[in-house]
């Protein structure tokens, strides 16, 4: 079965049918993300720790200055607050700008000073996309509540191209972290030798959830230096193949899994926990049709009844 | 398969991979000039890269002008998407933003090139045997390990709980364990939560025998720590542990 890459490249897919359920549930995952993200102790203790990273922002420096004496007694709990508003789809239209913003400059304050691209990455683009979407149309308060009027076509169009986006960026950042990995190409092929893996491997395996579960190493991570490439080139492997996000859908489902094996592998042996996030950003590789026909059962159920 | 059998828009992405990996090449190399001033084979990687990327840049331009290639059905094709007029400007600044930020591997947030773990790390270690320097605390004449990366898993967590996530988990086993501010915030957690003190004792994982130890003796952690083979290396030792070491 041949894949008609004009037929089936997501430019195309943004123009057909969506599901106003599942940018509903992205909605709703996303809001409680950003709380769950907000609400991290991090902020107080960055403050504590005042060790600056130095990483660079967009903002011009007057911003970054207020941003700083605003983060934690005010911007954090406002996102808090906002987060729980948007998973609710309470004044959605409303409140998603001042949630964009505040999540932005909040988690600014928190990469100026820790050095680590968890959570926002995952998180501000899809935000930022919603500003643009009738994410409350379905599964919200603001419907409930009559606040706003939802479109009658549960599978329009327009519930459509908003998740293709964010499939879109869930490949970006994979896709760029295999090229980050592999450019300058002098040292793509020393990469992948896989020192990195088993360097990681061997130092955090004290603090890592192979020693907190199973109490012992997979192996004696000092040899096999096989399975170390082996392991380096199955990331390359997945995350380039994330790009068959952009050309079909009919990859969707083994993308999936191997994120979610390589995230699990990760988790098991020290890396920060990105997989919830992928997981979050994964609802976009669901086809809108199967998620529309899970909801119109049981209302065709209550009709009959 | 014959080159001619190749669908078009196939080695158009290919040539496109080839270009712009030697264009981000020569964009991330820092120092670019003294690079080439002294190795020989880089200057003729430079010298054949650049006409191979002028050549990608004149035939996309001249396939865009004559209306044909990948980049003109994506520019149409995303002109003519049901995207709101606005969200397709924002959708293209940060395509840009995120392009700019791959091509020279750099970051300016919120724009980034995802490059955690990027560089080749040389794994030098060869000792079977590794030791990592933690907090413990005593309870009931038993020692107990604070296990900070364990307290970020929801299911796992003995101490702290909700906002502890693998964020702080991370900076506070890693990044930041050798500064006196990040012992002070665990030691004030854990305070509030009944434990006074804490030690720093050595941890070990024998990857031959796979026997993991636990070694409280706070002398042993000292010396441990300032041997210079930590991840991430030397972890704060309170200054009561020092002078009750120098005391011995």
């Amino acid at each position: 079965m041949g894949i008609n890459i004009r037929e089936e490249n997501i430019l195309v897919r943004m123009d057909q049918p969506g599901s106003a359920h599942q940018l509903a549930i992205f909605r709703i995952l996303l809001g409680l993300q950003i709380f769950y993200s907000s609400s991290s102790k991090i902020f107080e203790y960055v403050l504590q720790v005042p060790d600056i990273a130095n990483n660079k922002n967009i903002f011009p420096t007057w911003i970054n200055q207020c941003v700083d004496a605003i983060a934690v007694p005010y911007l954090q709990p406002i996102t808090q607050i906002l987060g729980i508003c948007l998973a609710l789809g309470l004044f959605t239209r409303y409140i998603l700008p001042f949630l964009f913003i505040s999540f932005m400059l909040l988690f600014s304050f928190y990469y100026s000073r820790h050095n680590a691209p968890h959570p926002w990455l995952y998180i501000w683009f899809p935000l930022l996309l919603l500003n643009f979407t009738k994410s409350s149309d379905a599964l919200s308060l603001d419907k409930w509540f009559g606040i706003i009027k939802s479109s009658t076509d549960p599978s329009a169009k327009e519930y459509r191209w908003p998740m293709e986006m964010v499939a879109a960026w869930l490949a970006y950042i994979y896709v760029a972290a295999g090229v980050a990995k592999l450019v300058p190409i002098y040292k793509g092929m020393h990469w992948l030798d896989g020192g990195t893996s088993q360097d990681m491997m061997y130092h955090r395996f004290l603090y890592s959830m192979d020693f907190y579960i199973f109490k012992h190493p997979f192996f004696d991570y000092t040899q096999n230096q096989w399975i170390f490439v082996a392991l380096s080139i199955a990331s390359l492997c997945i995350e380039f193949f994330c790009v068959m996000i952009f050309l079909t859908r009919r990859c969707n489902t083994a993308i999936f899994i191997f994120l979610m094996i390589m995230h699990f592998f990760l988790y098991l042996t020290g890396v920060l926990g990105f997989m919830q996030l992928a997981l979050i950003l994964s609802i976009s590789l669901i086809n809108p049709e199967f998620i529309e026909k899970r909801f119109k059962i049981p209302q065709l159920k209550t009709a009959r009844l | 398969m014959k080159w001619f059998n190749i669908p078009r828009y196939v080695k158009e992405i290919a040539f496109a991979c080839v270009a712009l990996s030697l264009l981000m090449t020569i964009l991330q190399t820092d120092t670019l000039l003294d690079y080439m001033r002294t190795y020989f084979l880089f200057k003729v990687f430079v010298l054949v890269s650049i006409p191979i990327i002028i050549l990608w840049v004149i035939l996309s331009i001249h396939d865009y002008l004559h209306r044909r290639g990948i980049f003109y059905y994506g520019i149409q094709k995303f002109r003519a998407s049901p995207i709101p007029r606005a969200a397709k400007y924002i959708i293209v600044i940060v395509l840009i933003g995120n392009i700019m930020a791959i091509s020279f591997g750099k970051q300016w947030y919120p724009f980034y090139d995802v490059g955690m773990y990027r560089w080749p790390v040389d794994f030098k270690t060869r000792d079977k045997i590794n030791y990592e320097v933690k907090y413990y605390y005593w309870q009931e004449g038993k020692y107990k390990i604070l296990e900070l990366r364990k307290e970020s898993s929801f299911l796992l967590a003995e101490h702290f709980g909700w906002g502890y996530g693998n964020d702080i988990a991370y900076a506070t086993a890693y990044f930041h364990k050798g500064e006196k501010e990040n012992f002070d915030y665990l030691s004030h957690e854990m305070k509030e939560r009944g434990v006074d003190t804490l030690w720093a004792g050595v941890h070990s994982i024998n990857f031959e025998t796979n026997e993991i130890s636990f070694d409280p003796d706070i002398c042993n952690a000292v010396n441990i720590n300032q041997s210079g083979h930590l991840y991430y290396g030397p972890i704060y030792i309170p200054t009561y542990q020092l002078e009750k070491c120098d005391g011995h």
